[in-house]
């Protein structure tokens, strides 16, 4: 389903339904925003999980139609996250149903390369990550490395260590961490989604990519 | 879906999560998964977390040969998802290159049970290298360490608390005891005082009764009671004359209303129905008034009798011969 067939008026949220819409996520705006943002990324994680290739896109929509249903004075009786997801699984059906689906999906597969095609681009993805990296406090780049520096055992005990060092819970540390990785993934997608097309597939010379 | 997987099927909440992105749950495990994550942010977390594990395994090569296909086949396809596997080979390639660009000695001693070795200087805490069990049981001892000295300190300044509320409680008592005796005695003294006080009033009392009676008894009380010389001569006619004598009177203070002194001297005596003479006096002298002349006597209460009593009169010559002037009957009441 390509984003520019969907109906641009349904994308489109008032300002009213916007506002009531993040009045019944918290009381406070501050509030109200995180946890918007929180439950959009929830829900482009799970159209993810669903195999969509447009989460984003997705996820907008099942925001508009909470959104559009709070503003037409639908009471939610439960949770608003689970009334949400329950949006979505409806936004994800119609998804799957439309023909353009398919057509993007073998539109995409058209020009997959191997599991070796990932190399391509590697070089692209690593400078940007540097460069990402620079925006990162020390702190949180140095734990980045340390979390994610070894597969092997060793690691677990690292992760514990790194964990009784900060004073936290290795959950927490997860926690961090996570926060700390998709901070970078973004800014390094964004990255490498600036670079000119087919630079990705030009060569291995990091300078011809910068 | 194919389940008969290489993958390790543990059963675990990881392993549901595993076939959940590879898409290899039934649809009613999978609306069951989601409920879950979508109802608690913890689940949540974890399934980004084994995302995260299953994506670095694979980069790293982590993956067995099966798993690997596998995951070549459902996951990556995605468009999306293969931004997170690029992502994930960058940041492994990265992190690679970062702690081998660190001074050997800290690689090697990281893999080794020795001192912490400085990798990025500006973070102490990420320094500590994997000591292992021995700089666990260190900390371990510091901690029992300190809680012990927590325990002995707060054991003793409970211990100093519970003396000083012991030592305040046992001077309360003793001034709760103090103030129980002075109590004590004060009520003892008030009750003797009222005893005291008891006998006093009573014997203010007998001498307020005997006062009264004594009072009663000395003070006089007179009664008057008046005749007239006529009274004498028509006794018979007129009656018996009421005199009520109240208790305690003492005297009778009769009175004779003369015209006139026809006698130097006069005698007035009380005598009973029957003729005895109870009282007399003789030598009595009239009076003189603006009305005539008058007899005055003081009879003692106590020689009427109660009832009838005859009061005589006689005059007295200069030659001392007796003349009788009459008699009359005086009925008297005592109270």
């Amino acid at each position: 389903m390509d984003s520019t067939q969907l109906n641009r008026k349904e994308l489109e949220l008032t300002p009213q339904a916007f506002a009531k819409l993040l009045a019944s996520l918290a009381p406070s705006s501050e509030a109200a925003g995180e946890r918007y943002e929180q439950l959009r990324r929830q829900l482009i994680k799970f159209f993810e999980w669903r195999g969509s290739h447009f989460p984003d896109q997705l996820a907008d929509e099942t925001l508009n139609r909470l959104a559009r249903k709070l503003d037409q004075g639908e009471e939610i009786e439960k949770d608003v996250t689970a009334f949400t997801f329950g949006i979505a699984r409806f936004v994800f059906l119609e998804a799957l149903k439309s023909p353009d689906t398919r057509r993007a999906a073998l539109d995409d597969f058209t020009g997959l390369p191997g599991p070796t095609g990932f190399q391509d681009d590697d070089d692209l993805w690593v400078i940007c990550l540097r460069e990402c990296l620079r925006g990162v406090s020390d702190e949180n780049r140095d734990l980045i490395i340390e979390y994610y520096q070894d597969e092997r055992r060793v690691k677990i005990d690292n992760r514990r260590e790194l964990a009784a060092g900060l004073g936290i819970s290795l959950n927490a540390l997860f926690s961090r961490a996570k926060r700390t990785r998709d901070k970078l993934e973004r800014c390094v997608t964004s990255c490498v989604g600036r670079k000119p097309p087919g630079s990705n597939m030009k060569g291995r010379n990091s300078a011809t990519c910068r | 879906m194919n389940r008969g997987m290489a993958m390790e099927r543990t059963g675990s909440f990881e392993d549901l999560i595993e076939q959940y992105l590879l898409g290899e749950l039934t649809a009613e495990e999978q609306i069951e998964l989601e409920d879950e994550y979508f109802a608690d942010p913890f689940k949540y977390e974890q399934v980004c977390k084994v995302e995260d594990q299953l994506i670095d395994r694979y980069v790293r090569g982590a993956l067995l040969p099966a798993d690997r296909e596998r995951f070549e086949r459902c996951y990556s396809t995605n468009p999306k998802r293969r931004e997170h596997v690029k992502f994930a080979k960058a940041l492994t390639q990265v992190v690679n290159e970062t702690l081998a660009s660190r001074p050997a000695a800290d690689s090697a001693e990281a893999r080794a049970a020795g001192p912490p070795v400085k990798a990025v200087p500006r973070m102490p805490e990420f320094r500590t290298p994997a000591r292992g069990p021995r700089f666990g049981m260190g900390l371990a001892l510091t901690a029992a360490t300190l809680l012990i000295l927590f325990g002995v300190t707060w054991f003793a300044t409970e211990t100093s608390r519970l003396r000083a509320q012991l030592a305040a409680a046992r001077r309360e008592l003793k001034d709760e005891q103090d103030r129980s005796e002075m109590l004590t005695g004060e009520i003892t003294a008030l009750g003797a005082q009222g005893n005291q006080l008891a006998q006093e009033r009573d014997r203010l009392k007998e001498e307020l009764d005997a006062a009264q009676a004594a009072a009663s008894q000395s003070a006089p009380t007179s009664v008057f009671f008046a005749l007239s010389l006529d009274a004498f001569r028509d006794s018979a006619s007129a009656g018996p004359r009421p005199l009520v004598i109240g208790r305690g009177t003492s005297d009778v203070r009769l009175r004779v209303n003369l015209s006139q002194a026809d006698f130097p001297g006069y005698q007035i005596e009380l005598l009973t129905p029957d003729g005895k003479q109870v009282f007399s006096r003789k030598g009595l002298k009239a009076k003189v008034t603006k009305s005539g002349a008058a007899l005055t006597l003081n009879v003692p209460a106590i020689k009427f009798a109660q009832g009838d009593n005859i009061v005589g009169l006689s005059g007295i010559s200069a030659t001392g011969e007796t003349e009788s002037l009459g008699k009359v009957i005086i009925k008297v009441n005592k109270r």
